[in-house]
């Protein structure tokens, strides 16, 4: 069952690249957008490593596999258009962003706390490890994507477009730590299904949501 | 029998590095970036062996978890280097990061041929030469792009560059796994089915800005 949840999460992430690549990659388009697609990229490469290991494997190795790359890659790359570019446009760093800034934590802050369950639950071993190094990289992204969800918008509605598409990575972030609470206890299988449904619709609608709220900077 | 490894290296680089004098300055980046990229395979396959005796010889585990992180951050190192101290240019950076993945592959070529001199074809040279020298050469290129944002974008450049390695990682241990499974015909076909689009993309960019 895992071979073929985790192949829907390939097409599914394939479908989002090959969208974002057709609609931002023929003409210029924002650096920031690239990145996004590039997210999604590197999402799919790592469901697909995940799905040959399985099917050549006959499973997942225990602890750290290359396909844990594709989680810590897609949030590097959504964590670098939001520090690297989107950030520095919608705060200015002043005092009237404080509150904003230090409520944001709260994703960090949850993302953490559900990796520290996972720890203490199971110990800290050859796999609890790894996914804190995942959960590291997810915690980073979604500061970053909850601010932008809630800071005033001074930018003349630049942020505001891109709420819905800042929501979704949200979503998602929480997904990929639910995965991993799914897989690291003995959860019945239909919630897996489940988290797995909800992945693959994020990655699909991913880039079609950006690509909605970017028309509107041009608007 | 000294190390044939080092045998390779040596009689590649030497006839390499005597042609250098003789070439323009592009052409010259070129030939030592290809240089790099044989000096680094022979490190990494030092690195590798060692690894490798640390993980009691798995070598399914070792080459799709262990070696695509080593090779690919072993790579990186001479385009770093050149980005900080020389340019950051990318329509530089990008030809001389294929240079350094093809390097590698050359000297990696040719050790598995010296080992498996008695079973080797043409076509394993075939497979070897389109399968691992554009594996190389297109993961270089990947991280060779994030790295010419060094001096334009810094924010952009210390987590771009390290998603664009961890996707090179990747994109190597797919084809990896894929090549010592019986899949092995679509592992030497991913980089080619790569490669084309990659070069219709650059080159359309380029008719553009001309």
């Amino acid at each position: 069952m895992y071979l073929y949840l985790s192949l829907a999460l390939t097409i599914c992430a394939g479908i989002g690249f090959g969208y974002g690549l057709y609609r931002f990659f023929r003409d210029e388009s924002a650096l920031y957008v690239r990145m996004i697609v590039f997210a999604v990229g590197c999402a799919m490469l790592g469901r697909l490593f995940e799905t040959l290991l399985i099917l050549v494997n006959g499973g997942l190795t225990n602890g750290f596999h290359v396909g844990m790359l594709g989680i810590i890659g897609c949030f590097m790359f959504l964590f670098s258009a939001n520090f690297g570019q989107m950030d520095s446009i919608v705060d200015d760093g002043s005092k009237k962003f404080l509150k904003t800034r230090l409520i944001s934590f709260a994703a960090p802050l949850v993302i953490a706390a559900i990796w520290v369950f996972i720890a203490v639950t199971k110990g800290l071993n050859e796999t609890t490890i790894p996914l804190g190094v995942e959960a590291l990289f997810i915690a980073q992204a979604s500061y970053f994507h909850l601010k932008h969800l809630i800071i005033e918008d001074v930018s003349f509605g630049l942020i505001k477009a891109i709420r819905s598409y800042n929501l979704l990575s949200l979503v998602y972030a929480v997904l990929c730590m639910t995965e991993m609470l799914v897989k690291s206890f003995n959860i019945p299988v239909f919630v897996i299904v489940i988290v797995n449904v909800l992945q693959c619709v994020v990655l699909l609608v991913f880039v079609p949501v950006l690509e909605r709220g970017v028309k509107k900077w041009t608007t | 029998m000294d190390n044939l490894t080092y045998i390779s290296f040596i009689a590649i680089t030497v006839s390499l590095a005597l042609m250098l004098p003789l070439m323009e300055k592009k052409q010259r980046r070129l030939v030592v970036f290809m240089i790099a990229g044989i000096f680094s395979c022979l490190f990494v396959s030092e690195l590798n062996n060692i690894l490798l005796g640390a993980f009691r010889g798995d070598i399914f585990f070792v080459t799709t978890t262990i070696t695509p992180i080593t090779e690919e951050i072993v790579k990186m190192l001479p385009i770093l280097f050149f980005a900080i101290m020389v340019s950051d240019d990318r329509s530089t950076l990008i030809p001389n990061s294929f240079a350094v993945g093809v390097g590698f592959a050359l000297l990696e070529n040719v050790v598995i041929l010296t080992q498996n001199v008695e079973n080797v074809t043409i076509l394993w040279a075939l497979v070897r030469g389109f399968g691992s020298g554009l594996v190389h050469g297109i993961c270089t290129v990947m991280v060779g792009w994030g790295i010419s944002y060094i001096k334009k974008r810094r924010k952009f450049f210390y987590c771009g560059t390290f998603a664009l390695l961890s996707a090179a990682i990747i994109y190597h241990a797919i084809y990896n796994l894929l090549v010592q499974s019986q899949y092995q015909y679509v592992g030497i076909l991913l980089p080619t089915i790569t490669y084309i689009p990659i070069i219709l993309f650059l080159r359309k960019n380029k008719m553009k800005a001309k």
